[in-house]
């Protein structure tokens, strides 16, 4: 089933590393489309029908607790899923974002199986065999 | 001009193009299987879960989607609502008759969905079904989405209780008639939490399938200041009240001594249908006269037009719904070609206007 995913992250090199591990995890994305922050996630939703939202948490202009904060208090939006990427100096705030209603969270650094397994699991995909999967896995 | 001529090329009209979104593969076959028979439908696809029906959309955009209200891994009202914000789509809703499922069906209308069917049950069978797919996927291909009736943001000025009560303390001998298909039980909802506890006793003809009617008007008299229910055979008609008519049978005013009550009766289809507003317009120029007020709203074919005109020589007054408050200017424009009609108001204008001619 392909999802459309939306990514969140101030990083451009972080946000293509995240496509690239989607891609390499053989979770069935449809649509992938980025924003550089919540503001600009916000405004993607507008017109982009998304499934699943993977998102950093410090961000400028509008990290990701205001961004899930917005999503929680938007009707068209109260139950998107999001998961948050984290590093150990989020790990403060990580808590406050699970507590917003995040549908988990990944540690940087991250496995593709790692991804494709909570996203299928939030999805309620069986995580049957990855199409593109290989063994040699890569820290990222 | 350019517009003009080639609008008038493209005689041949295009095929309906349908997309069938549903979780069971008996329930799609048929479908495809009944709608090609069909010389102006063609099913593009079928989908049997609504990630599927995202991506066939998108693709493939349809004229008109069926959808199963109730599927796995999204339901069938959050797959409406998104849809309705990003790809508007004028979608016939197919439920099953239960309770739990009618009252889906109707969240499914407040969210843009335009017709609902019931899947077929009971004595209800598949071929009974299939004509109402059709009829109902050709009413739904005429009809246009606009994002403001999609949110039911609208509110129009609601007259105040105190403008009522003076206009209609002497009344009570007044009754409303209403009609309406494809898009009135919106429509409906609109008029009637505007009117009064004060009201004349109105009835009112929706046409949908039986159950879907009870839920409707059940969810009527949880929003509405008069009481709504369904009619049940015998019921008087008083004021404050609105009776719905219950689907698969016809509903007719009947005087009874000084007042008037309802007969609930079976009978051949009338314009396809079954209540039918003819049938109820008919009746009520017979028995109300001039003491009538009908209203013909949204909704495909010309059912209610021919009671209309007829109420209206009998000196009742007509009102139509406009065609750009119309989800399906079907029944109104009948109705006032055939000249049935005295006054054409905006949905929003309709209490207003009832208000008025009443109090004249």
């Amino acid at each position: 089933m392909p999802y459309n995913i939306l990514i969140v992250d101030d990083s451009r090199s972080m946000r293509k590393v995240i496509r690239k591990v989607l891609d390499l995890s053989g979770f069935q994305m449809g649509e992938c489309v980025e924003a550089g922050n919540g503001r600009e996630a916000l405004e993607l939703l507008e017109s982009h029908w998304i499934d699943l939202v993977l998102s950093d948490i410090h961000m400028p202009v509008m990290d990701g607790i205001g961004f899930i904060r917005a999503l929680r208090n938007n009707q068209s939006w109260s139950d998107l899923p999001v998961v948050f990427i984290t590093t150990e100096s989020n790990e403060d705030r990580l808590q406050e974002a699970m507590d917003l209603g995040a549908k988990g969270y990944i540690r940087k650094p991250f496995q593709p199986e790692e991804i494709r397994s909570l996203l299928c699991q939030i999805m309620g995909e069986s995580d049957g065999v990855p199409r593109a999967f290989s063994d040699e896995g890569c820290d990222f | 001009m350019d517009c003009v001529e080639l609008g008038a090329t493209a005689t041949p009209r295009k095929k309906i193009k349908v997309l069938i979104v549903d979780d069971s593969a008996i329930v799609r076959k048929i479908f495809s299987q009944e709608l090609s028979r069909q010389e102006d439908i063609e099913v593009v696809g079928t989908a049997p879960d609504p990630y599927v029906a995202r991506e066939k959309i998108v693709r493939l955009r349809p004229d008109v989607i069926t959808l199963d209200i109730e599927m796995p891994r999204m339901d069938g009202l959050s797959f409406l609502r998104k849809l309705m914000k990003y790809f508007p789509v004028p979608a016939v809703i197919v439920s099953s008759l239960t309770p739990k499922n009618s009252e889906m069906a109707l969240e499914a209308m407040e969210c843009g969905a335009v017709e609902v069917l019931a899947k077929p049950g009971g004595s209800y069978s598949v071929g009974d079904m299939s004509v109402q797919l059709v009829e109902k996927i050709r009413a739904a291909s005429q009809a246009r989405l606009s994002p403001v009736q999609q949110g039911g943001a609208t509110s129009p000025q609601k007259p105040g209780h105190a403008e009522w009560s003076k206009a209609l303390r002497t009344t009570t001998h007044k009754i409303i008639a209403m009609g309406a298909s494809t898009g009135g039980t919106e429509a409906l909802k609109s008029v009637l939490t505007q009117m009064p506890p004060t009201s004349p006793g109105i009835v009112v003809v929706q046409h949908m399938p039986p159950r879907f009617t009870t839920a409707f008007a059940e969810r009527l008299n949880s929003l509405c200041d008069i009481e709504v229910r369904e009619a049940r055979n015998g019921d008087s008609v008083l004021p404050g009240l609105a009776l719905v008519a219950p689907g698969n049978y016809h509903m007719l005013l009947r005087r009874s001594g000084g007042t008037y009550c309802v007969e609930i009766k079976n009978g051949p289809l009338v314009c396809h249908q079954r209540p039918s507003v003819d049938v109820l317009f008919h009746s009520v120029a017979q028995h109300a006269g001039s003491n009538a007020l009908g209203v013909i709203m949204t909704g495909m074919g010309k059912d209610g037009a021919k009671g209309l005109l007829e109420m209206r020589q009998a000196g009742a007054h007509t009102i139509a719904q406009d065609e750009a408050s119309c989800v399906v200017y079907g029944m109104p424009r009948e109705a006032v070609r055939c000249g049935a009609v005295e006054s054409v108001v905006s949905l929003g204008e309709i209490p207003r206007t009832v208000l008025r001619i009443l109090s004249s």
